[in-house]
Parts: structure tokens; C-alpha cells; sequence
């Protein structure tokens, strides 16, 4: 299941898609991140950065997982991951 | 992302840190709208870079969240100037900057007489002369100089009789002299010399009026070029000759041949081009660019007009000053026979209206002859008009009375 599909079947309209995108396995761009809940070291291994984001006015955890992750912040709410991301799945609270 | 577009063009600072909750920092921070560059996570550690506005708030953040983190590198404009900030040489050189460049504006550095004809070497050790007795000498004040311009002006004309036109400006601290010099007069004789009067050019007399002198050649007479056409020797009724100054208009009839050529195709340059248009401040003599470099377009042709700066509809002191270049460009034109005609008429009336303008226009004989490339135009004119021209009468020895 894409990320797309699964952000449906988490209740989120098609329209709100582009609140979070991925490009080429490389890039994710989440523009309603509310929060870091966890991260490990991803520096040298596959590690994993857990994002709150608010989709469909509820909060989901966005679980990123890869090799080199960096987090860029452009302001509040709008988070920037790039690296070789292997996998981004969805936690339930 | 690049950094010039991510908000940090005043420069970075890198920091990097340890502790227990590097997640709820990166929240905090991100919450409050700090922007997060390269913020890698690691074994309990978390680096990255904040813009310097922004790494107070990272540090306050990094204390709540029982980080501790330390400032590395420091990049950009901000940490630039900071060290520097402490040199005091910079200060006073760019203040000694302002002040030489200050007085040496208040300051006439330089002056310089422009004519678009000749100066004499001694006229213009005149004209520096004066300009220094009005007070306008190098190092004298550039401040308030309308009254010495104006002096220095009046006095160049009055003592310079060659002088036509003077302007003195200083813009800056140069002190600019427009002297233009008159055309000089063209010798006439002595309303008394006696003289002759002969004819300027060969021509048939239609009609004469003599205030003075001696008839010689009458109405109907031909005449050629030097001709004599009216004495200045009289004889009176004693028989004694007297030398006057011989006065008269002598209207003579005579022919010119003038031809025209307009080709049915030709390639015209006309001031059709793109256009630059460049502004001055006017104050008094003074005037200021309102634009960088030099106002000049090569191959262009130019115009000005001059407006009043109003200010709630009241003149003010000031005026803008805009001149207007327009390029030429070629084109070509390809004429019909008609086309060709009248551009010889045009041709034709501006000849005359140029060059026969003191004269008759008597008759005109037109003759249009259409060539392989164009059509000439032959014209005869037959005009009229003075051909008395005076002629000093050179005496060969002093007291005697024999006339050239």
C-alpha cells in the first residue's frame, strides 16, 4: 500500500494528500508535522524518525525509516526528511 | 534546498548536543517556528544548524529539554561584521572617507573653459583672470556661487569683446566656463570711403535705384561679373571731379541651372529607433544626474525640453531637464514615378527656400527626366536681384585723383 492509499485509509480526503509527500525514495516532505515523538541513530544503519502529524484533524504517527536521515524544520509545522528512506508506515496511538 | 533560500542568508551557526530527549527539543523548535538545517539524530546525540537569530531560542530550548549543546561553526554576513566590528581603523578610515570626500565637494578642484570654437591662449588667461577676481579659483568655496557666476559672466562679455556667449557653472567641484566666441564681423567699407559699385555676377539690368554715383550701365544693359555698373567719379559743374561713395540698387536678370535626383529605391536612415531618455535636476545653474553612468547613444539624434517642478501647483525653483536620444536606423525604400516627383518637388522648395531666399524667383523651367535607377529633375531659374557690389577706389598716389 503507497503512502497515498494508506493516508485514505486512514480517513484523509484525496485533496489533503499534498500535505505530505515523497519523492523518489529520497525526500519527504510533511507540511502539518506537529511534533519529533522518537528518533534513532540513523547515521551509519537503518534508523527511524517518528513524526506526529495532524491528518484529518486527527494526530498520526508517521513512522520514517532509512539510512542518513536528516530533519530540516522550514518553520512551524513543515518538517523536511532526506536520506535514503527505506519505508514510512503508520503507528496507531 | 539551498541556504540563500531557506531564511539563513545572514550566515549558520552548527551546534551539536547530547541528552536524554533530542525528539522533544526537535519538537520544541519546531513549534516554535525555528528553522532546523542538517539536524541528524545519532546515539542519544542530535547536531544540526540554526540561523544566529535563532540559536538563543535553540539554547533556552536545549536547557528545558536537559540537552546540552554547544555552538560550532559559525558562518555567514553577521559573524563577518561581528569580527571586524572591533577594528578601530575601519571606523576612522571609512569617517576620513566621508570627510575628504565631503570638503573636496564644498571644494572647487578644477576649473575648465569649454568653447565649441577657438580661445585664444591669452583670451583664456583673461577668462581665468576674472574668474579668479569674482572669487572663483580653485579651493575657493563651491557653496553659494550664483552671485560670483553671474558677476564673472557679465564680465567676461563686457571686457572680452569677442565674447557672444559665456555660461559659468560648477557642478561638483568643477567649475565649468562655456565661452562661445562671436562670428567676426565681415570687413565693410566706410560709409564715406569712396568706391564703385560693380556687378557680383554677370547679368542683364532690369531696373536700378541710385542714391549716389554715377549711372553707368543702363536698364537693359548686359553686364558682365566686376562690371562697372555705378561711378563714384562725379564731376561737378565746374568740371571738378569729386570721389564719392557710390550707393545704388542695381536689380539684375540672370539664369542658374539647378538639377535634382531622387532613385526609386534607397536606403534612408531615420531617426526612428529605440529611445533613451535621461533626467536632470535644474537648480539655478547648477544641474544634478538622475541616473548613473553618461547620457550619450551613438548614432542617435537628440532633443530636450526643460519643465518646472511644481509643488501644490506653485513653480518651484527647481526644474527636471529630460533629454531624448532616438536611434537612426535604415531602411529601405522603394518609390513609384509619383513618389519620386514629389520627393523633387520637396527637394526643390527647400533648394529654394535655402538658397534663393534673398532673391526673385522670376521664371522656373522645369525639365523631369526619368533615368534607368531614378528621376532627374532640371531646373532653369531665371532670377532677379541686387548685383551691385562696392569696390573701393584705391587712389595710386596720395593727392592725386585717378580712380581704379
Amino acid at each position: 500500500m503507497g503512502l497515498k492509499e494508506a493516508l485514505t485509509a486512514l480517513g484523509e480526503a484525496p485533496y489533503q494528500h499534498t500535505t505530505v509527500t515523497l519523492r523518489d525514495g529520497a525526500e519527504l516532505i510533511a507540511e502539518n508535522c506537529a511534533g519529533v515523538i522518537s528518533c534513532t541513530d540513523s547515521r551509519e544503519v537503518s534508523g527511524e524518525i517518528v513524526l506526529k502529524i495532524r491528518c484529518a484533524g486527527e494526530d498520526r504517527l508517521m513512522r520514517v525509516q532509512g539510512t542518513g536521515l536528516t530533519l530540516e524544520s522550514g518553520g512551524a509545522y513543515g518538517v523536511r526528511i532526506t536520506g535514503s528512506i527505506e519505508a514510512v508506515s503508520f503507528l496507531s496511538l | 534546498m539551498k541556504e540563500n533560500k531557506s531564511g539563513l542568508r545572514f550566515g549558520s551557526v552548527e551546534f551539536s548536543g547530547y541528552g536524554a530527549f533530542p525528539e522533544r527539543f526537535a519538537t520544541e523548535l519546531i513549534n516554535c517556528g525555528v528553522e532546523l538545517r542538517r539536524v541528524r539524530f545519532g546515539d542519544g546525540t542530535i547536531s544540526g544548524a540554526v540561523s544566529p537569530a535563532d540559536y538563543w531560542e535553540t539554547a533556552r530550548t536545549a536547557r528545558r529539554c536537559g540537552l546540552r549543546i554547544r555552538a560550532g561553526k559559525r558562518r555567514g554576513l553577521y559573524f563577518t561584521a561581528l569580527r571586524y566590528s572591533r577594528r578601530a581603523g575601519l571606523y576612522v578610515g571609512f569617517l576620513a572617507f566621508v570627510m575628504l570626500t565631503a570638503l573636496s565637494g564644498s571644494r572647487i578642484q578644477d576649473i575648465e573653459i569649454v568653447s565649441s570654437g577657438t580661445v585664444t591662449a591669452a583670451q583664456r588667461s583673461q577668462i581665468m583672470s576674472i574668474l579668479g577676481e569674482c572669487g572663483l579659483s580653485e579651493g575657493s568655496s563651491a557653496r553659494r556661487l550664483e552671485n560670483s557666476t553671474t558677476a564673472a559672466e557679465r564680465r567676461i562679455l563686457l571686457e572680452i569683446p569677442e565674447t557672444a556667449w559665456v555660461d559659468v557653472t560648477c557642478v561638483g567641484f568643477r567649475l565649468e566656463a562655456a565661452v562661445e566666441m562671436g562670428t567676426p564681423a565681415p570687413e565693410m567699407l566706410d560709409a564715406d570711403a569712396p568706391c564703385n559699385l560693380v556687378a557680383s555676377r554677370a547679368a542683364a539690368v532690369v531696373s536700378h535705384v541710385v542714391r549716389d554715383g554715377v549711372l553707368v550701365t543702363e536698364t537693359g544693359s548686359g553686364v558682365p561679373e566686376g562690371g562697372l555698373l555705378v561711378s563714384g567719379t562725379v564731376t561737378d559743374a565746374a568740371g571738378n571731379v569729386i570721389l564719392k561713395h557710390a550707393s545704388a540698387e542695381v536689380i539684375g536678370e540672370y539664369t542658374e541651372t539647378r538639377e535634382f535626383f531622387v532613385p526609386y529605391k534607397e536606403t534612408l536612415r531615420l531617426p526612428e529607433g529605440e529611445t533613451a531618455e535621461y533626467r536632470w535636476l535644474v537648480y539655478g545653474d547648477d544641474e544634478y544626474p538622475l541616473f548613473f553612468g553618461v547620457a550619450a547613444m551613438e548614432d542617435s539624434v537628440y532633443s530636450e525640453q526643460t519643465e518646472a517642478v511644481r509643488l501644490f501647483g506653485k513653480e518651484t525653483p527647481l526644474k527636471i531637464r529630460t533629454g531624448r536620444f532616438t536611434g537612426y536606423v535604415s531602411r529601405n525604400v522603394t518609390r513609384s514615378a509619383d513618389d519620386c516627383l514629389a520627393e523633387l518637388s520637396r527637394q526643390q522648395a527647400a533648394f529654394e527656400e535655402n538658397f534663393y531666399a534673398g532673391q526673385e524667383v522670376y521664371s522656373c523651367e522645369k525639365t523631369a527626366v526619368p533615368e534607368q535607377d531614378g528621376i532627374r529633375l532640371r531646373c532653369v531659374y531665371t532670377l532677379r536681384g541686387n548685383i551691385a557690389k562696392e569696390q573701393e577706389i584705391l587712389l595710386s598716389q596720395p593727392g592725386s585723383q585717378g580712380a581704379e
